[in-house]
């Protein structure tokens, strides 16, 4: 890097002022206040501006300007100019580049490499003063300049130091009391301490837990012995008092040994073999009863047998009291049929009269009328009617034919007066034929007319059609000949030939056709003229001609009729004559019954046939009448007989008093009843001794059942006897009652000692004596009992209490949380000592190490530059140790303290050293060295070396020095080194 | 009908415990966080009444056996003595923190905690209405440490019964961050037939799996600055088709992270105004430690901490939210800081710096703490530091020696 030009617009003296610094090394001459500093001070505010107050100091006193340009160039960037001025930008640069780019103070900085003015000043820059600094040097102070280098000037490592060392000693000391950390120290081990104490009392919660238990089940245990010592007691004064009926119950258990036998025996068994003899004795009495109730039914029975009739008798009485029953019946017929006989008569009496016909009841006996007679009345009934209606129609039919006739007859004239003279309608007809006649040939004519007219038309057109047809074919045939003849094709010859021939044939064929046709058609009918006769006219003559066909035709019709009627009358005349033959027949038959049948006389024939069916009847009566009379005469001849038979056998059997049958009957049954009262007695008395029997039977099988009950009780019991049996139950009471006896004594003992306890004292042997001996000994053991359990219990307590404020003390766990904050905050300090321990050591170990490496190497090239200076009389530098200088060693290799060398040799060493501490460690980025009359005190010879040193250091860098004194500016001119003067 | 059973799975409750990274706290805070594990013991019970659930599962860690109370375990059993009033069964298992062979106190609890005794995995049975409904398997730490794989060990008994719940005290095979007791990978939990795995030891509540649940529910109070937000147990509700979970919070303090920006300040005193102002844009539902890291561009903060001022002003802050009902407490700071002082690659102050990073990066700097650490008072309450803290310290003396240095420099 280097300097090439300075623009001053104003500073300090300088106003509009350019400086050149295109050498190097460049000597700027000047007499003191001629402005040299000035410009010294314009380089330094340009690159590292400079505070107002000192920016006020350089304001010219002639203009308003303050600042200027400086054009460098770097290596990196190339040339770049630095604008700065101290009013604007607040004094901060403005760099404008090569390129024409601007940039800030920033940029600057960083091509400056971050130098600041002091360093800059350190490395950069000395002037005389500067130079006996040599002399005290030592190695702290050599080391001070590298550090203050080497941290772009920072100088404040000692001050950090320090504060680090009094952090460090205000925190912490090994043997300290005071500091923070050996105060914590001593709070956490006071802390620690007391936790340790509540800890161990804490625990032994887990011993008193367990001594708690131990305790309460001594306790519990003590309580046992208690109430088992109590309850002995208890027992004990219960069998003093209870020792009578242990006695007794010793006593009786020894009697019951005797009774040791047991057997079985049906219980309740005397009371049961007793009640099956009580239930036996009413039986046994009931059963002697019966027996002689038999006994008398039995002689009552053969008492009443001796009374009773032989059974033969019996029989014969028993047959003639049924007879009685058949005489009873036959007189009641008898009397019914006397009855029914004179109801008849009454009845054919009766008839007769009813009739009116000429006929008595004995006339009866001889009258018959046969089966074909009543079919004759009928007839002769049937006949006389149909001729009297016969009679009627005739008559009727006879008046109707006669007045039909005379109608007819009538209407004939009638009509026949009507009628038109025959020549009057041969005129209307001719009139009538001639109109329509005419009229027909009228048609005719118009319709031949209009068909002319179509076939003119026709014919015109055909014939032009057949023009323009023959036209055509003669045009088309030349064409053919044509093309044949110019193209050279025979067949077309062929083909206008036919076309020639065919358009002449149509053409002659049509001009015949149309010819025919107009001889057809020319020949017109001729019309003759006629009168012609109106429609109107012709309607009227119809109308008359059809009125008179229509009367000829009724005409006619009428005459017809009348010929009907003639051969209507010829048929009724017939059928009269055959009515009044039937007539005659019928008289004829009438008369014949009459006489067979006189009584029919005064009888119209048209009733007879309903009087056959009463007569008939009468004679049916008639005949029953004879049939009853005759059947009760049988009945009585038959009664008759019966009462001989009776009263015949009654006189055989004893009882000659009895004449009729009625008192023979009344004895017969009275007879018969006696007997069969009897007969039932018998069979009473025979049913009351099967009864009895049946009695017997049952009461004998209930007392064999009895009988079995007592053998199997007495089996039951063991005894063969009844004797034996009764023993047996007297040994069993005996027994039980002795049971009884110890039952009462056991509920007694259970009531004294509960649940049955008495039975293990009754085994005992019982002494009263004894048992007080025990009752004494008992009180005197319960007693230390009690003692033992009142201790146990005190000690118990307080264990528990004990416990009790244990489990609610939270004495440790409060001081854990304070230990563990308290042990926290210990840990935080010393954190915060081991940072900044770290801090200082490494930092001291740093320094150390950077110190070491850099001065040895600036010493290296202070010794190789004062070698140069000196010529080679000064071969080796060595640096400061401890307390000691610098030394140099001399070509002859003597040593020589910086004190003990002449002012030059100190300056020269200084700038050696100044000049390797530039190389050294600015080796990358050098700036320009500037001197400030660093060389006051040289005499000519040094100067020229300095110079030639300078000039050799300029050749890698640039060096500006700045001097007054004209010994330098002479040496220089000399020299013949670049030099401005100001 | 549909069977179920409802239940309440905790773990970790490491009653009386103390928190860890609290110092110069006031007295009366203090003591809220004395109580605070037994408060949220407290609110475990209540939601086990409230709810009205059938049994309490808790999975190991009740109590620190090298910091045991008495109070711990007496306040634990009256827990359970109040879950018996209400017919509450409680399962519960040892962990390696309150191991079995390791308890001085050995308090009797009442009949309603069925205790699986020993190393072997067991089941024990619950019975609802007569019913043998639910079988729960587990086992309890003897000694310090399980470190084999207990899951084979899981085998269901009696596949009638509807509801298997396995409890385990452990950590899954491989995870770094914990010291792994009975460790289990995922898959052998997931291929046995349980319904539910009732997990504890670690603090961090985490639902690993469902179907079926495999969970933590994490411990039931935060009592360091890494165990965050709300703390608690699940309530589980188990029927034959479906299983539901539901967190429900107990703890009663909650340590809460909290990150301010204050680049923007520019003197020391204006931190309050912007700490306050975060502070009452937060919502509280109950009290809070707060961990605060404050974040800033320039490294005029550790300036203000390492003089003093950051740490008057947060007095004043803690003096003003620890009054508050819902009372907050600053108990640790730590500030993140964009800028690093450090000259670049190629500028001049190189050659010190270089050195002193080198320095930094070649040494452990665990010389530098043995002159405390090793010192016969101090050792007995100082554990030598974990080389991964040293590490820490080293980078934070790096950083501070950096800002005096260079920082200096620039002034």
């Amino acid at each position: 890097m280097r300097f090439i030009r300075a623009k001053l617009f104003g500073f300090g003296k300088w106003v509009d002022k350019e400086f050149d610094f295109n050498a190097s090394p460049l000597f700027i001459y000047g007499e003191n206040e001629s402005g040299k500093s000035t410009l010294h001070q314009f380089i330094l505010f340009m690159l590292f501006g400079m505070q107002p107050k000192e920016r006020k100091f350089y304001q010219p006193k002639t203009s308003s300007k303050l600042g200027g340009h400086l054009v460098m160039e770097v290596p990196e960037v190339g040339v770049f100019t630095i604008e700065r001025f101290g009013d604007l930008h607040n004094g901060k640069a403005v760099c404008h580049a090569a390129s024409g780019e601007t940039y800030d103070e920033a940029w600057l900085t960083e091509r400056l490499k971050g130098m600041n003015l002091s360093t800059y000043e350190a490395i950069f820059s000395f002037s005389a003063l500067d130079l006996n600094a040599i002399k005290q040097m030592q190695e702290e102070n050599l080391g001070d300049v590298l550090l203050s280098i080497g941290l772009t000037g920072s100088s404040n490592i000692y001050q950090i130091e320090k504060q680090l060392d009094s952090r460090l000693g205000e925190l912490f000391k090994p043997y300290g009391k005071n500091p923070e950390i050996n105060k914590q120290l001593q709070v956490v081990q006071q802390l620690g301490e007391n936790l340790a104490a509540v800890q161990k009392e804490e625990s032994t919660y887990r011993r008193k837990v367990l001594e708690s238990h131990e305790l309460e089940e001594t306790l519990d245990k003590l309580k046992q012995r208690q109430v088992n010592l109590t309850n002995e007691m208890r027992s004990v004064t219960k069998k003093r008092t209870a020792l009578p009926v242990l006695k007794e119950y010793q006593q009786l258990k020894r009697k019951q040994a005797q009774y040791e036998a047991t057997f079985e025996f049906p219980a309740n068994g005397i009371e049961r073999l007793e009640k099956l003899h009580d239930a036996m004795r009413p039986l046994e009495s009931e059963l002697a009863v019966l027996e002689s109730n038999e006994e008398n039914y039995r002689y009552n029975a053969s008492q009443l047998e001796e009374k009773r009739l032989p059974e033969s008798t019996l029989e014969l009485l028993r047959e003639k009291q049924r007879n009685k029953s058949v005489y009873t019946e036959l007189k009641n017929t008898k009397e019914n049929l006397q009855e029914k006989e004179a109801e008849i008569t009454k009845e054919i009496t009766n008839g007769l009269t009813d009739l009116q016909l000429k006929l008595a009841d004995t006339e009866l006996q001889e009258l018959t009328l046969p089966f074909y007679i009543e079919e004759t009345w009928k007839q002769i009934k049937e006949d006389k009617e149909k001729l009297e209606q016969e009679s009627v129609s005739l008559e009727t039919e006879k008046n109707g034919l006669l007045e039909e006739e005379n109608y007819l007859q009538a209407k004939l004239r009638e009509i026949k007066s009507k009628f038109l003279p025959e020549r009057e309608v041969a005129e209307l007809r001719r009139r009538l034929e001639e109109g329509k006649e005419q009229e027909q040939l009228e048609r005719l004519y118009e319709a031949n007319m209009k068909q002319q007219q179509f076939y003119t038309k026709e014919k015109r057109q055909k014939s032009k059609r057949v023009k323009q047809f023959f036209l055509i074919g003669i045009i088309f045939s030349i064409l053919s000949t044509f093309l044949a003849f110019s193209m050279d094709m025979s067949y077309l010859y062929g083909v206008a030939l036919l076309l020639i021939l065919f358009a002449a044939g149509q053409y002659l064929f049509h001009k015949q056709h149309i010819k025919a046709m107009e001889k057809l058609i020319q020949s017109p009918p001729v019309l003759k003229q006629r009168e012609k006769l109106s429609d109107e006219e012709m309607y009227r003559l119809e109308k008359q001609l059809e009125a008179e066909d229509e009367k000829r035709r009724e005409w006619k019709a009428l005459q017809a009729d009348i010929q009907q009627q003639q051969i209507s009358i010829l048929k009724w005349e017939e059928k009269e004559r055959i009515y009044l033959e039937k007539k005659r027949r019928l008289h004829d038959q009438t008369g014949e019954q009459l006489v067979l049948y006189p009584f029919l006389e005064p009888i119209n024939s048209s009733y007879w046939p309903d009087y056959f069916n009463r007569i008939k009847e009468l004679l049916r009566q008639h005949e029953e009448r004879e049939r009853l009379i005759k059947e009760v005469k049988e009945k009585r001849m038959d009664e008759e007989q019966m009462e001989q038979e009776t009263v015949k056998f009654l006189h055989n059997f004893g009882k000659t008093s009895i004449q009729s049958l009625a008192d023979g009957f009344l004895f017969i049954e009275q007879t018969i009843e006696k007997e069969t009262e009897l007969e039932h007695r018998l069979r009473q008395i025979g049913e009351l001794i099967e009864h009895v029997q049946e009695q017997k039977q049952d009461m004998l099988k209930r007392i064999a059942l009895h009988q079995q009950k007592i053998t199997k009780l007495l089996q039951k019991g063991q005894a063969a006897t009844e004797e034996e049996f009764y023993d047996r139950a007297n040994y069993l009471t005996e027994k039980k009652e002795l049971e009884a006896a110890l039952e009462a004594n056991e509920h007694k003992l259970d009531t004294i000692f509960p649940s049955r306890s008495w039975e293990r004292i009754v085994e005992e042997e019982l002494d009263p004596f004894s048992l007080e001996e025990r009752e004494q000994e008992l009180e005197l053991q319960v007693s230390t009992v009690d003692a033992e359990i009142d201790h146990t219990q005190q000690k118990l307590t307080e264990i528990n209490l004990d416990l009790k404020r244990l489990e609610g003390s939270d004495a440790y766990s409060s001081k854990l949380h304070q230990f563990e904050m308290e042990k926290e905050k210990l840990r935080q300090l010393a954190k915060e000592w081991s940072i900044i321990n770290m801090q200082k050591e490494i930092l001291t170990e740093t320094k150390q190490r950077y110190q070491e490496k850099y001065l040895a190497r600036v010493v290296e090239e202070t010794a190789a530059i004062l070698h140069t200076i000196t010529d080679g009389r000064y071969t080796n530098v060595f640096a400061p140790r401890g307390k000691e200088t610098f030394q140099v060693m001399s070509a002859e290799g003597i040593r020589f303290n910086v004190n003990e060398l002449s002012q030059g040799t100190m300056n020269q060493l200084y700038v050696a050293l100044r000049f390797a501490v530039s190389k050294i460690m600015t080796e990358k980025h050098q700036l320009p060295f500037i001197l400030d009359d660093a060389f006051v005190h040289f005499d000519e010879l040094r100067v020229k070396r300095i110079l030639d040193v300078l000039n050799e250091i300029a050749q890698g860098q640039q060096v500006i020095m700045f001097t007054c004194k004209s010994d330098v500016r002479m040496a220089c001119e000399k020299e013949k080194l670049p030099i401005m003067y100001v | 009908m549909d069977r179920e059973v409802t239940f309440i799975h905790a773990a970790d409750l490491h009653l009386d415990s103390p928190f860890k990274g609290l110092m110069d706290m006031p007295a009366d805070l203090f003591e809220e966080i004395k109580w605070s594990t037994f408060q949220a013991l407290e609110e475990l019970v209540r939601a086990a009444i409230d709810k009205e659930i059938d049994f309490v599962l808790i999975t190991g860690d009740l109590f620190d056996n090298e910091k045991q109370s008495l109070k711990a375990q007496i306040r634990l059993k009256k827990a359970f003595e109040q879950l018996k009033d209400q017919g509450i069964a409680v399962f519960l298992s040892y962990g390696n923190h309150d191991f079995l062979k390791g308890n001085i106190h050995q308090v009797t609890y009442p009949d309603n905690v069925h205790i699986f005794p020993d190393e072997q995995v067991r089941d024990l049975d619950f019975y609802k209405n007569g019913e043998l409904l639910a079988k729960i398997y587990g086992f309890s730490y003897e000694n310090r440490a399980v470190i084999e794989n207990k899951t084979s060990e899981y085998i269901i008994e009696d596949t009638k019964v509807p509801f298997h719940i396995a409890m385990l005290h452990g950590s899954i095979k491989g995870n770094e961050e914990h010291d792994t007791y009975a460790p289990f990978r995922l898959s052998e939990l997931t291929e046995k037939d349980f319904k539910y795995w009732a997990l504890g030891h670690i603090h961090k509540r985490a639902v690993l799996q469902k179907n079926p649940y495999i969970v933590y529910p994490g411990n039931i109070q935060g009592r360091h600055r890494k165990e965050t937000g709300e703390k608690g147990c699940y309530l589980v509700r188990l029927t034959e088709m479906e299983t539901t979970l539901d967190f429900i919070p107990l703890n009663r303090i909650e340590f809460y992270p909290l990150k301010i920006d204050v680049s923007e300040c520019v003197a020391a005193y204006q931190l309050e105004a912007i700490i306050m102002d975060s502070l009452k844009s937060l919502k509280v539902t109950r009290p809070q430690l707060l961990d605060l890291t404050l974040q800033a561009n320039d490294t005029s903060l550790r300036n203000w901490q390492a003089n003093g001022q950051l740490e008057d002003v947060l007095d004043i802050i803690n003096e003003s939210i620890s009054q508050e009902q819902l009372w907050r407490y600053i108990f640790h700071v730590q500030l993140d800081i964009k800028e690093r002082l450090e000259p670049s690659e190629t500028s001049f102050g190189e050659h010190f710096i270089d050195e002193l990073k080198r320095s930094f990066a070649e040494n452990s700097g665990i010389d530098y703490v043995e002159q405390l650490y090793q010192h016969r008072q101090a050792r007995k309450y100082l554990d030598l530091p974990s080389q991964e803290e040293v590490s820490g310290w080293k980078q934070e003396a790096e950083a501070r020696l950096f800002d005096q240095l260079l920082g200096g420099g620039r002034r």
